[in-house]
Parts: C-alpha cells; sequence; structure tokens
C-alpha cells in the first residue's frame, strides 16, 4: 500500500487504485488523500486511501481517524445534525461537521461533511441498513464524493416531514443516545467538495491509464478538478452524455440488441450488468464470490452506451474469470458480475460501469447546474 | 510488499461467522406490511409512507403498489394465503429496510455484517429469503423473498 502519487497542477490530484488502506486487500478500490482543516485555520490533517466515488457526493472520513475538532452543524435550536446516508452495500452514521476541505491547490472552506462512525452519537434504530461506521465495514478511510449532484440529498431532505416527501437522511441529536430525523436545509446539508471550490468547480476528470488483462498491484491516477477552465481540463474530443433522470444513460447490449437503463460508477468495483442467462456467463459458484462472473475463458464483449443528445460510443469489454485473479493484483480492468434484480422493468439498470471502465479512459463528470464549454446542460457524463 | 490478503477472501469467512451468529437473534414484531406478514397491515404502510396504493393481480398472487410522496415505490406480492411473500422498492432513495423486512430484518443484518466483497451490488441468500439491492445515491432498487413463502410456479424474475 503507498499513498496516491503527487501532482503538479493546482486543479489536481494524485489517485491510485491499490490494496487500501492498512492493506485490507481492496479489489478495484480507486482512492485519494484528502486533506481537512479546523475551519479557518491552519490546523489541519491529512487523511489518505479516501474511496473516490462518483456514485455519491460529499466528504466523509472515519470518525475514528480524526484528530481534529470540527464544530457541528447544528439546527436553529443548537442541536448537532447526524446523517443517515444509504450506500448500496450499507448505511453510514455519523456527525455532520464543518471543515475546510483542501485538495491539492484548491480549496472548499466552511463544507459541511461527515463523520462516520459511533463515537458522538449512537445509530439510532430508525437508521435502518447494514451499519458502516467503522474501519471494518468501511475498508477505507472515508468516501470521496464527486457525483453529479451539489448536495448529497437536496430540496427533499429540506421538506418539512409531515409531507412524507423527506427520505430522512438527516437527523438532530439532542444527546448521544437521542437522534430523530429532521429537515434540514440544503447550506447545512453534506455538498460536493468541488462544487464549493470558488473556482475550477464545474466538474471533476478521472483519468487512469490502461492496464493489462492480467490486472495490476497498484494504478495511479489523476483527478482533475474543473471542466473547460484551466489549459489542463478542457473536453478535448470527448464525447458528452446528457443523462435521463439526472442519473442514467442507455446501454445496448450486444450491439444492436436491447436498450437498458445505465450508469457509471467509480466507487462500484466491477462491472455489473444483466444476468448470467442474458449476458451467456457463467456465475461463480465459489463461497463468497456468487457476485461475480466466472466465465472458462476471458470473455471479449461490447455494447453502445448512448444518450437523448444523440451521443453514442461502442464500448470493448472483457469479462475474465474472477476465482481466477491474480492474487498480488489489485486492479482489474476484467472485474464483472451480474446485476442484482435483473431482470425486471427498467426501474432496474442493465449495466452498472464500475472501476473497470474507467482504466484507459478520461471520464468527465459535469455537476448539476453548472455551466461548462459544452453546449448540454450538467450534469452529465463525458468520456 | 506482498499483498497476500484480498478482500473478498477474508470476507468470505466473515459471511460464514454471520450465518451462524443469525441463530441468535430472534424475529421482533412490528405493526407494519413487512415481508411473511398478512396483506391487511399494507394499510398500514400505506399510512405511514403516506402513500398512494394500486392492486393488481398477476396469475396466482396480487401486487400490491405503495408510492410514496418522495416518489419512492414499494411493491408487496401477496400469495393466495393472504401473506407477504416479496417486497421490490425503487426510487431516489432506499425505504426503510427494517420496515421492509419487518421479522426478518435481524438475521439479515447479522448476515451482512462484515461482508464487503462486491462494491455498488449486493446479494445476500439467507436460509429462506435472498436480497439483492444496487444502485447508487439517489436512484436505489431492490428486493427480497422468502424462498418458502412463493407461489408454486414463481420465478425470482417475476418480481419486479
Amino acid at each position: 500500500m503507498v499513498d496516491a502519487p503527487a501532482t503538479t497542477d493546482p486543479n489536481t490530484i494524485g489517485l491510485i487504485v491499490d490494496p487500501g488502506p492498512q492493506c485490507v486487500g481492496y479489489t478495484n478500490g480507486l482512492f485519494a488523500t484528502v486533506t481537512l482543516c479546523e475551519p479557518g485555520t491552519t490546523t489541519c490533517q491529512t487523511i489518505d486511501h479516501v474511496l473516490v466515488d462518483t456514485g455519491s457526493v460529499g466528504v466523509r472520513v472515519l470518525e475514528s481517524e480524526l484528530t481534529l475538532a470540527l464544530p457541528a452543524v447544528t439546527n436553529p435550536s443548537g442541536l448537532p445534525v447526524a446523517e443517515c446516508t444509504p450506500f448500496v452495500d450499507g448505511t453510514a452514521w455519523g456527525p455532520v461537521r464543518i471543515a475546510d476541505v483542501m485538495l491539492g491547490g484548491e480549496s472548499a472552506a466552511n463544507l459541511p461533511i461527515q463523520l462516520i462512525g459511533e463515537k458522538t452519537h449512537s445509530m439510532p434504530g430508525s437508521c435502518a441498513g447494514s451499519a458502516i461506521t467503522d474501519f471494518e465495514t468501511l475498508a477505507a478511510n472515508g468516501i470521496l464524493g464527486v457525483g453529479l449532484h451539489v448536495q448529497d440529498c437536496g430540496d427533499a431532505c429540506a421538506l418539512p416531514l409531515p409531507t412524507g416527501a423527506n427520505p430522512s437522511l438527516y437527523y438532530t441529536c439532542a444527546s448521544s443516545q437521542s437522534c430523530v430525523v429532521a429537515a434540514v436545509p440544503l447550506s447545512q446539508q453534506v455538498t460536493h467538495p468541488v462544487a464549493a471550490f470558488p473556482v475550477d468547480n464545474n466538474g471533476t476528470i478521472i483519468k487512469l491509464p490502461n492496464i493489462d488483462s492480467s490486472g495490476a498491484p497498484s494504478v495511479p491516477g489523476v483527478l482533475t478538478f474543473g471542466i473547460g477552465t484551466q489549459a489542463n481540463n478542457g473536453l478535448g474530443s470527448a464525447t458528452v452524455f446528457t443523462l435521463e433522470g439526472l442519473e442514467f444513460v442507455t446501454t445496448t447490449f450486444p450491439v444492436g440488441g436491447t436498450p437498458y437503463t445505465s450508469y457509471l460508477d467509480s466507487g462500484s468495483n466491477g462491472l455489473f450488468f444483466l444476468d448470467a442467462a442474458t449476458a451467456n456467463l457463467k456465475q461463480c459458484s465459489a463461497h463468497g464470490l456468487s457476485s461475480f462472473y466466472c466465465p472458462d475463458l476471458e470473455t471479449s464483449l461490447s455494447a453502445t452506451v448512448s444518450s437523448a443528445n444523440a451521443a453514442s460510443a461502442t464500448i470493448a469489454f472483457s469479462v475474465a474469470s474472477a476465482a481466477q485473479l491474480d492474487a498480488s493484483h489489485f486492479a482489474f480492468n476484467n472485474l464483472a458480475g451480474p446485476m442484482p434484480g435483473f431482470p425486471t422493468d427498467k426501474s432496474v439498470p442493465g449495466f452498472d460501469w464500475g472501476l473497470p471502465f474507467f482504466f484507459g479512459r478520461t471520464v468527465y463528470t459535469a455537476i448539476e447546474g453548472q455551466s461548462t464549454p459544452a453546449a448540454a446542460v450538467s450534469p452529465y457524463f463525458a468520456f | 510488499m506482498k499483498p497476500n490478503r484480498r478482500n473478498f477472501r477474508r470476507l468470505s469467512a466473515w459471511a460464514g461467522a454471520a450465518l451462524a451468529l443469525a441463530v441468535v437473534f430472534q424475529f421482533s414484531s412490528r405493526a407494519q406490511a413487512a415481508l411473511g406478514d398478512d396483506v391487511a397491515e399494507v394499510a398500514v404502510d400505506q399510512a405511514r409512507m403516506q402513500a398512494s396504493l394500486q392492486v393488481w393481480r398477476s396469475g396466482n398472487y396480487a401486487i400490491h403498489e405503495l408510492t410514496s410522496p418522495s416518489g419512492i415505490k414499494v411493491r408487496h406480492f401477496v400469495g393466495d394465503s393472504g401473506k407477504v411473500f416479496a417486497v421490490s422498492w425503487s426510487g431516489g432513495w432506499r425505504p426503510n429496510l427494517r420496515d421492509i423486512m419487518g421479522a426478518h430484518y435481524d438475521r439479515f443484518i447479522a448476515a451482512t455484517r462484515g461482508k464487503r466483497v462486491a462494491r455498488g451490488v449486493a446479494r445476500i441468500e439467507l436460509p429462506g429469503m435472498v436480497v439483492v439491492m444496487g444502485g447508487h445515491q439517489r436512484a436505489f432498487y431492490g428486493h427480497v423473498y422468502l424462498t418458502d413463502l412463493v407461489p408454486a410456479g414463481f420465478l425470482p424474475e417475476e418480481i419486479r
């Protein structure tokens, strides 16, 4: 395990795909190093191995890692705010605090972030799902959510509770043992750090090199801030894909075949698509690997990604057996598995283009409501 | 440095340990239409979620679909015995899994403890119960069903 490499341009930071913090053995985890400071001070702390996730928004770090005294976000009565944040494989719980967040040469002042842990407030029973409250359950030191939106929740979490339209992510806590669901205004919600930069704040770019089909022990990359704001972050020849429902592109598989709802997500550690029968791939039978495909031979496939703005790209990808991966490697462009719940109606996507998709590409994520040089209205993905 | 551990191997051992733990966590009772409950309890869910209700029949079971003001759809699949044998959900946010799974929630939690194999998707198989989940922030979906309660001839693919 090494830390993400240093970069020279102030609007960039280094990325690394490696076994993760404490050599936990994370497969296809994309990590960055984040610096947090007590607001308005030079009392700062650097936290390595924070998972870079285009599928979520906001900075979250383990409460157990934090040595700083960060002020709480409080409601008008002075009660501290906490959050119950759903992720696919669990629910992160912990207090919402204010920090100055430094990423390379850029900084987001007074940014609401989440601490993950129960040191301040116990996870209440009403916050359901498999608890993510410590290193054991997160397997990273935090999450750097660089997704499509400005806040993690948005308008819905500011709605009065009696309407039933508030998804109940935010809480206020009268004591360490009594947290209850609360409406929280946008300005107090966990916020995209890049959207809060004074410049280079309209999106992010993840650039990872190609890797061999046998994988790699570790892979360095670069996260760039801003789209078309500096000499180093132009769209160039990238194709812009507008999003259906602010989230989805269409993936047609095989090329010329059936269209499926789909998305890009650097926080998914594999390509998750269709099911074994539809993809004509064998699912792994080994205990603990049933989330992955295990074809006898590495299988080459292709699909078309398209969106309503008439953008289209053919994606060649391959699927290797998850049971036969090189044990000394932690980055793979051919780790894949079935999409849970497929087949069903359009509410279940057909493709999750996870981290393997990002190798050998430059992927742009434009933040909702921000303007970029593209004709398309944000949010969008481009690659 | 030569890494000799991979997360999913380490974690598969944990999943086994969690299954053993499941015996310790006994069922709790809750007043809502969760998995395995009577269909009459759907009305309780409807009130709690302030949801609209649509009901239709498909072969030898009925589907009771609740749509909350936040746009989350929760479908209860009800067999001729009047028991909810499956629940599916989709929308910008995940509904409360404790409410969805009812008496089966605690053993689901016990089985997922420490289990981090695939990131971005989840499929958890327990004795008599299957849970699948996917999506990302602002777009979640999933379903759960009880294998012993599903009607004759029912295929998991029919849960939508």
